[in-house]
């Protein structure tokens, strides 16, 4: 028989792997990064507003999900603007922003510095939150 | 082709619970079997897997509804062929009198089927994602 402790030890990691997932998955960062607004202009988003930029792909469930949580939060902060563009048609900003998943949300000001970022389905209360504190976000990540 | 996304958690349950019991009694029969498994979902089609099959018929027997939500098929399919690469690759191994790297093998497996089961999170599925990102990239550029 092969050492069960092996087999234990696996689940144990992929228990802990599975809480660290839990924990990040969907939750709202703050960070202060910026894009500048040639980046978003060229990716299509609307600048000189709030902006809820939601990076997607193709075939991609999560990602109407998530769209659907952004239309839902919004509804309360009808001064943030929604856009959903695939990751090719954002190179740039995949690029510098490092952005790995499909969907990743970037909380953009007016200014084009991404204030908070989400990766995965935002979770509705949190995102919500972080736009209701959106003015006092630090600018220092 | 869209699939019910408690389809693949099934399966990867039954994935765990069998190739556990493969480890624990070192029985090459049963990791065989779920080597096989592997192949027909990933070479022939996720239509055509054992796991997926059974699923479908206790869903219809046991009436557990609607799916909740559907996700497109290639992510779970591309996860079956990683299942197939290391869990063959373990055989091989076991056979050519490597038992320790064979199951090393079988483990990594046993891990991130545990993880999906558990968890939802398909870490196949977004390799496979990642990657055909970067393929996009590269055709574009």
């Amino acid at each position: 028989m092969n050492d069960p402790l092996a087999l234990l030890a696996v689940i144990a990691v992929t228990a802990l792997a599975a809480a660290w997932w839990r924990a990040l998955d969907g939750k709202a960062h703050v960070r202060a990064d910026e894009i500048g607004l040639e980046p978003l202009r060229a990716a299509g988003a609307p600048t000189g507003a709030w902006l809820l930029l939601e990076l997607t792909a193709p075939h991609c469930a999560a990602c109407l999900r998530a769209r659907r949580v952004l239309d839902e939060v919004v509804q309360r902060s009808p001064d943030v603007a929604v856009h959903a563009v695939d990751i090719a048609d954002a190179g740039d900003i995949a690029h510098s922003q490092r952005v790995l998943r499909a969907p990743t949300v970037l909380l953009v000001d007016p200014g084009g510095v991404v204030r908070a970022r989400v990766a995965g389905v935002p979770s509705a209360s949190d995102l919500t939150r972080m736009l209701e504190q959106r003015g006092s976000l630090p600018m220092a990540s | 082709m869209e699939i019910d996304v408690r389809g693949p958690r099934f399966s990867a349950a039954l994935t765990f619970v069998v190739l556990s019991v493969a480890y624990l009694t070192e029985s090459l029969w049963i990791l065989a079997f779920q080597v096989a498994v592997f192949a027909v979902a990933a070479l022939a089609g996720l239509r055509w897997s054992p796991y997926g099959n059974l699923f479908r018929l206790l869903k219809r027997r046991l009436d557990w509804g609607p799916p909740p939500a559907t996700e497109p098929s290639a992510g779970p399919r591309f996860s079956q062929l990683m299942g197939l690469l290391f869990s063959g690759g373990g055989l091989v191994a076991i056979l050519a009198d490597q038992p320790t790297l064979g199951w090393a093998l079988v483990l990594i497996v046993v891990g991130l089927s545990g993880l999906l089961a558990a968890t939802g999170l398909c870490v196949g599925c977004h390799v496979h994602a990642l990657g055909s990102r970067l393929l996009a990239r590269e055709a574009r550029s």
